[in-house]
């Protein structure tokens, strides 16, 4: 399967500056959840398939059910914490404006196929492109202008070092941290963004898990009894 | 079908980054953290499952194969 998170390392090498920017690791924490999301709902689903269903006995099939009745509640519990973090961080409307813009689309994908999620991924790239392309090119004419070539995060380090200390340049170390911040801000957006799909997918898979399973049992019941009155 | 999906999962993201884009920087350091922490437990409450599930299929293999032997 397709690591939804391996398309960091494509980040990465669309400009070091993810690197050199102090809010690393922002990006990959979310895409690391969903990448962990995805692989676990897959095992789950691939390990209670209905082939493994039908040949468990009826009380190995309870204690499932049991199983999943407890995961309910622990998600339940999980689910009140976060809106309360949120709720007293401010913000605790947008999760309700992302659950609601998310949850049918992710619900009529199922188990959220991991080609849905690539086809995210790709528009997610674009736009990830569309705002760093602009801001580094304006960092790379300053460079230029500077007589430096960036290639690095290092160099990144080094341009704010000149801009810092060649205060008689006061227009080109305001354009260069403009574009550094705009950059920061940028990655927040698209990092909370990513956070806000894994946070959609998390909140789809804890109905979708337990939903699933008590279908399958309740096929089976269905089947059981009728074969017991044929 | 599928590509209907996509569609609408690709929209719903583009209003998801839309409505991320309303909160500050702080706000959205603040989401991602809360975010971040309620995806890990969820990540953790399904690995719970995941396990449980295993072992309960794993004791019900053992006990067929028991029971087989027995026979």
């Amino acid at each position: 399967m397709e690591q939804f998170g391996s398309k960091v390392e494509g980040f990465r090498e669309q400009g070091s500056i993810i690197d050199g920017d102090p809010t690393k690791g922002t990006l990959e924490k979310p895409l690391k959840n969903i990448d962990g999301l995805m692989e676990s709902a897959d095992q789950l689903g691939t390990l209670l398939d209905s082939e493994t269903l039908d040949r468990l006995t009826p009380e190995a099939q309870k204690q499932i059910a049991k199983a999943v009745e407890r995961f309910e509640l622990k998600t339940k519990g999980t689910v009140a914490g976060f809106q309360e973090a949120l709720a007293a961080a401010g913000i605790g409307s947008a999760i309700a404006a992302i659950a609601a813009l998310s949850l049918p689309d992710l619900h009529a994908a199922g188990y959220v196929s991991q080609e849905s999620f690539n086809s995210a991924v790709l528009f997610y790239e674009r736009n990830l492109s569309q705002v760093l392309d602009p801001v580094w090119n304006t960092v790379a004419t300053v460079a230029q202008n500077l007589g430096l070539k960036i290639s690095t995060h290092a160099d990144i380090d080094l341009l704010i070092q000149r801009n810092q200390y060649e205060t008689t340049n006061d227009a080109l170390r305001s354009l260069t941290f403009k574009s550094l911040s705009s950059t920061r801000d940028s990655i927040y957006a698209l990092s909370a963004a990513a956070a806000g799909i894994s946070t959609a997918s998390a909140f789809a898979l804890s109905t979708l898990i337990p939903n699933k399973v008590k279908n399958m049992l309740k096929k089976r019941k269905v089947e059981s009894l009728a074969s017991d009155l044929y | 079908m599928v590509q209907n999906i996509k569609d609408q999962l690709l929209a719903s993201f583009e209003s998801i980054v839309l409505e991320i884009k309303k909160l500050s920087p702080e706000e959205q350091e603040k989401f991602l953290s809360a975010s971040n922490d309620y995806t890990s437990n969820m990540l953790m409450h399904i690995e719970e499952l995941k396990r449980e599930v295993q072992d309960i299929v794993e004791k019900a293999r053992i006990e067929e194969l028991a029971s087989k032997l027995e026979s």
